[in-house]
């Protein structure tokens, strides 16, 4: 297998390694929540009760800023998906891979702030997965992260 | 250029995808979900009564009842769970998460306070039922004997029985209740969640909660009389036996703007049911919107009529036991005839459609209240003789008469010295304090009760429709009891706002509904 069938194979997973990490376990709760495992989807849906509370503007809107940007990580999963066999010239191909690798670096280093170096939950582990292999398919390939260059 | 247009329509494509996924996941993320009742699945068929709790503190049932509690006054009640929970040596991830699997419950079977035995058994869906059941047992200090029934492993710990059964962790006061649970679990005996009473009551009630209760009242009559038949025999002749002994459930939740109750029973509501019919009150706009209590029901006459039909024997019965009387025909006679009717059901047989009572405290002094009582009447000119004779009877004056708002109103001096006053008008009826029952013919209080904001945020918050039922509005309460608006209210009277008792006939299931509502600080 040639470096570039194996770029050719990490590209086509990275879309379906964020989908599929998305509904897999991120992190457990804290405090009292401590026996609650969540995965993106139900810290969407946690998020959104929490934003019943009596919360400040400035909590609220970081609470919807968050659920938005783990909502971006599905979006963008199912953004590669589409567009990786065939359209990755679209410049929503490396936007969505860019975005899917901020995404990564920034949970990363919360979960670093927070926990300390520890494997991460298997649903996080997938985004960080499809995030590296974002990185590594544009790298041998570059023309699939720059469509602008298209 | 084909590529610059494919590139279009796969650019609006994407955007609709975007659209499409994220929709789908805020709403469908964010719905409450239900409460899976894992545990009466271990519990068998025939308890006296079933508690189960939702132990899922990231519920939607929880965050709104942190809410709330947290507008009581109480700052950050979840870490003030934890540190309660640190105080007594125990640690909330180690010790406390292990439990929290979603539901918890305790049934009693075998019921007796005659010999002061009590039957049954905690079942708690665990995340880590393990880990759980090793918590039990260091905390409990007892030492353990393992022993084995229809194959599953439980342990000993003379007067304490623990098992593991899958997710779950039982704990029995008693082996009989232990080894009961093991054959549910195995299928050799029904277990509470395939009874057809509790899944259809279940059903009825809401599913997502904070706690539920099934109780089979027949089973606690059993346990607290010793079988004894006599008191199930006096329900079911009296006709309240369907409702007061057929099971029932009742859940305690926490959404939006307050806490609500909910209860149902199996029975039928009977001679009562044209009381409960569910209906939009016609008086709640034609009282002010600053009453403190509003009190609805509707159909007292046919009711009593149903309920005289079918248990006048045993009202008979009733009276010549009591003594005074030798019928219940002689008793309302006698009722009659201290208000200046020949018989009370005159008075009764007035209310064929909606009465309502309204109280109101215009200047916060109990003293001062004010009174309504509205009613529909279909037969103006016997309602106003029965009304003329009922307020002579108590009259120390002679009536005065007075147009009101084109209304003809009478007005009297009872023998305490008040003033009342009445009037028909539109097929109503209005008597009260002359106050209350002018301003209402009047119509001059301003706002109305229905489109009070207060009102209409508890009505909202109801869990089923409205059928007799009674309002409160307990921030005015409050401040009445202590007589005058009190400096140092505390944080939860201050929030507290209306309440609601409501009867109502849903589906054919009679029900008990509450609600409270609590307001941001």
């Amino acid at each position: 297998m040639t470096r570039r069938q194996i770029a050719a194979l990490l590209r086509i997973a990275v879309g379906p390694l964020a989908v599929a990490g998305f509904f897999l376990p991120w992190a457990h709760g804290p405090g009292v929540l401590a026996a609650n495992q969540f995965t993106g989807f139900t810290l969407v849906g946690f998020a959104g009760r929490l934003q019943q509370l009596d919360l400040s503007l400035t909590v609220g809107g970081g609470l919807w800023t968050a659920r938005l940007a783990i909502l971006g990580v599905v979006i963008a999963g199912s953004w590669q998906t589409l567009l990786a066999p065939m359209h990755s010239w679209h410049p929503g191909y490396p936007a969505s891979g860019w975005y899917l690798v901020v995404f990564s670096v920034l949970a990363a280093a919360i979960g670093v702030a927070k926990s300390g170096l520890t494997l991460p939950p298997l649903g996080l582990a997938s985004v960080f997965a499809s995030a590296a292999f974002f990185l590594i398919a544009s790298r041998v390939t570059p023309r699939a992260a720059g469509a602008a260059q298209d | 250029m084909a590529q610059r247009r494919y590139g279009i329509v796969i650019t609006i494509s994407l955007a609709v995808i975007a659209a499409a996924i994220g929709g789908v996941i805020l709403l469908s993320s964010g719905k409450a979900s239900d409460v899976d009742l894992t545990t009466a699945g271990l519990a068998p068929a025939d308890p006296a009564l079933y508690v189960a709790f939702n132990t899922d503190l990231s519920s939607s049932q929880w965050v709104a009842a942190f809410k709330l509690i947290e507008r009581l006054g109480q700052e950050n009640p979840q870490q003030l769970l934890k540190d309660t929970v640190a105080d007594g040596g125990v640690d909330w991830e180690k010790d406390v998460a292990p439990f929290l699997g979603g539901n918890a419950a305790i049934y009693l079977r075998g019921f007796s306070i005659s010999d002061l035995n009590v039957q049954g058994a905690a079942i708690v869906k665990c995340k880590d039922a393990k880990r759980a059941l090793t918590v039990v047992q260091q905390q409990s200090g007892l030492d353990f004997t393992e022993q084995k029934y229809g194959g599953v492993t439980y342990f000993d710990g003379g007067g304490m029985f623990l098992a593991r059964i899958g997710d779950h962790l039982v704990l029995a006061m008693d082996e009989e209740s232990m080894r009961e649970v093991i054959d549910v679990s195995s299928g050799k005996k029904p277990s509470l969640a395939g009874v057809g009473d509790f899944k259809s009551l279940r059903d009825e009630l809401t599913t997502n909660f904070l706690a539920f209760v099934y109780m089979d009242a027949s089973a606690f009559a059993d346990g607290i009389f010793g079988g004894d038949r006599a008191l199930k025999d006096a329900l079911e002749a009296s006709g309240a036996g369907d409702l007061a002994l057929k099971p029932g459930a009742a859940v305690l939740g926490a959404k939006g703007e307050g806490f609500e109750f909910q209860a149902a029973a199996v029975g039928k509501a009977g001679d009562v049911s044209p009381m409960l019919a569910p209906r939009t009150s016609r008086f709640a706009p034609m009282v002010p919107a600053d009453a403190s209590i509003f009190f609805t029901t509707t159909k007292l006459a046919q009711t009593w009529k149903a309920v005289k039909g079918n248990s006048k024997s045993q009202l008979d019965t009733f009276f010549r036991d009591e003594g005074r009387y030798r019928n219940l025909d002689e008793a309302l006679r006698a009722a009659g005839q201290e208000v200046g009717l020949k018989n009370i059901e005159e008075l009764i047989n007035l209310f064929t459609g909606e009465m309502a009572v309204a109280a109101w405290f215009p200047s916060l002094d109990e003293s001062d209240a004010q009174v309504a009582v509205l009613a529909e009447v279909t037969d103006a000119a016997d309602a106003r003789r029965v009304m003329e004779s009922v307020v002579a009877s108590s009259a120390t004056s002679k009536p005065r008469s007075e147009t009101v708002n084109g209304v003809q109103m009478t007005f009297v001096r009872n023998d305490s010295g008040d003033e009342l006053g009445y009037a028909f008008t539109d097929n109503y009826l209005v008597i009260g304090t002359a106050k209350a029952a002018r301003s209402v013919v009047a119509k001059d209080f301003g706002p109305n009760l229905a489109g009070a904001a207060k009102y209409r945020a508890t009505v909202k918050e109801m869990p089923t429709a409205l059928g007799t039922f009674a309002y409160f509005d307990v921030a005015n309460l409050l401040r009445l009891t202590t007589g005058g608006v009190p400096v140092d209210l505390d944080d939860a009277e201050r929030v507290l706002q209306g309440a609601i008792v409501n009867f109502v006939e849903e589906r054919g299931v009679a029900r008990i509904s509450a609600v409270i509502t609590i307001a941001e600080k």
